[in-house]
């Protein structure tokens, strides 16, 4: 049941502080029956790219979300099934099961299930037999959308309508997507992917040159505004004398954030002559985002994409490479067959010290790739009652903040909130140049609203 | 003759419905129901070849109730 009406909830960002090592077990653990767990199970996850299920009838999938170990298969008509990654008769793993007219059959003994989980056929049974009828595996219900398939892995009655974030509206041929896996718990990879200061330093892969949009003011002043989606918060640096760029961020409950890429980070704005947004603009305007899927507490699949800030416009495929290959994410940087990056902790993710010296802020190449290398480097689960949080902070405890709220609302049976994707369906990021002395709400307010 | 049979146990693997379908079926969700509980003697082998079909033991047969 839901109960939100007489419920106060968060409006404004509480303060900045450091969290207690109870809350920081309550942020990370996300099995079955944990707080956060749970808050998870009440929104649709991408669970795999809709590429990984290319075909009816081919191959099955092993999965691991949530803690939990299942199978991805299109079966014969098409239709998406996840269900429990181990047959009900003895166990056995399904994965090398054989995906054939409308289920997936077992190789052990032959059992075989459809999509929704429930036993089909019992071969080594007499054929008299009824106990298929008592068969059932775990399954969870599909959608797919945004090149992706998503499930929704919580209970039945507290289903909400498949996500529709704005992304999920866009043809294919304007929006594309990635998936990478990190070695670490996913808050610290959303804490990331919502840090707006970190880009200043972190990803300044050119420190000669001083006057990139990214990095020509180092101490972005953070504005964080609660909304019923989460919130969405601008970074604002001065530019010139009298511009200012405003970055800007949504982040979607519980683990999706998006961010303006209009502009291009890189480039001397000192001699640029004219208006900034059209000097800066990126070649393909977009908006950049990231959806992290706790694979278990200490493993993350990373979702990237991208999708053409204007209407009609598309995304070509060899852009979209060039900004991944950019982000440390190329057809090269993978292990082959795998969604993990060639760099990683156990090489130090080929750090290039005279790089560093001399260019590079971090000397590890792949803007990503650095975030991935803070990231694991923290430790499969980061002591977050060790820190000491700053005014950048803003965002990242924000999120805390409202990701606490949201274990209190499903401990209570309350919808935590964004569960209801009408509440993300109009979100979307922008970053702009306005003047020094504009309000960034009234250049910026109809552009952090979806188009598409 | 009184049969009765054990939920927790049965798995539906019907060989009860196939012995005696007068007295046993088993339902659209797997479960055995018993039709018959007190079935005529004449069922009696047959009720009996059932009992030790099953193979889960989930039935049992205990004496008939007075009329």
């Amino acid at each position: 049941m839901s109960v939100t009406a007489d419920h106060e909830r968060l409006t404004v960002p509480s303060a900045i502080r450091r969290i207690s090592p109870e809350e920081n077990v309550r942020l990370t653990r996300v099995g079955a029956g944990t707080p956060m767990g749970e808050v998870f199970r009440r929104y649709w996850m991408p669970v795999c790219l809709s590429e990984e299920v290319p075909t009816p009838d081919c191959p099955p999938v092993r999965l691991r979300i949530l803690g939990e170990d299942l199978i991805a298969f299109r079966d014969t008509n098409g239709t998406v099934g996840l269900i429990d990654a181990y047959c009900a008769h003895r166990r056995a793993p399904l994965f090398f099961g054989r995906n054939e007219e409308c289920g997936l059959r077992c190789v052990y003994h032959g059992w075989k299930y459809d999509v929704h989980g429930n036993c089909v056929d019992l071969p080594p049974e007499p054929p008299t037999s009824k106990m298929l009828r008592r068969v059932h595996l775990k399954a969870y219900p599909t959608h797919e959308a945004g090149r992706l398939v998503w499930a929704y892995m919580g209970p039945p009655e507290e289903r909400t309508d498949p996500p529709d974030y704005e992304w999920l509206r866009v043809p294919l041929e304007s929006v594309r997507v990635s998936k990478c896996i990190q070695s670490s718990n996913f808050l610290q990879a959303i804490e990331g992917g919502i840090d707006t200061a970190h880009v200043s330093y972190m990803h300044n892969n050119h420190m000669n040159d001083r006057n990139q949009l990214g990095v020509i003011d180092k101490r972005p002043r953070l504005e964080v505004e609660i909304t019923d989606h989460g919130f969405r918060y601008v970074g604002i640096r001065n530019v010139t004398e009298d511009q200012l760029y405003v970055r800007g961020y949504q982040y979607i409950m519980p683990n999706q954030k998006l961010q303006g890429a209009f502009l291009s980070l890189f480039g001397d704005v000192s001699t640029a002559e004219g208006d900034l947004n059209e000097v800066m603009r990126e070649k393909v305007p977009n908006v950049y985002g990231h959806v992290w899927v706790p694979i278990d507490d200490e493993n993350t699949v990373v979702y990237t994409m991208r999708y053409s800030k204007n209407v009609g416009e598309p995304f070509p495929e060899e852009y979209w490479i060039a900004r991944e290959t950019s982000s440390g994410r190329g057809p090269d940087d993978y292990v082959p067959g795998t969604f993990y990056l060639k760099k990683n902790l156990a090489n130090d993710y080929e750090i290039d010290r005279e790089l560093q010296a001399r260019e590079s802020f971090t000397g590890i190449t792949g803007i990503n790739t650095q975030d991935v290398a803070i990231q694991e480097g923290m430790g499969p689960i980061v002591d977050r009652s060790l820190e000491f949080p700053g005014t950048t902070d803003r965002a990242i405890c924000a999120a805390r903040e409202l990701l606490l709220e949201a274990a209190d609302d499903v401990e209570a049976g309350r919808k935590p909130r964004a569960a209801d994707p009408a509440d993300s369906r109009d979100v979307r990021a922008a970053d702009v140049v306005i003047p020094a002395d504009a309000d960034w709400h009234d250049l910026m307010d109809a552009q952090f609203t979806a188009e598409w | 003759m009184r049969i009765e049979a054990d939920l927790t146990l049965c798995q539906g693997h019907a060989q009860c419905e196939e012995a005696a379908p007068e007295v046993f079926e088993v339902d659209d969700e797997g479960y055995v129901r018993v039709l018959d509980t007190d079935p005529p003697d004449a069922l009696r082998d047959k009720v009996a070849q059932a009992i030790r079909l099953c193979p889960v033991a989930a039935l049992k047969l205990t004496q008939s109730q007075p009329a």
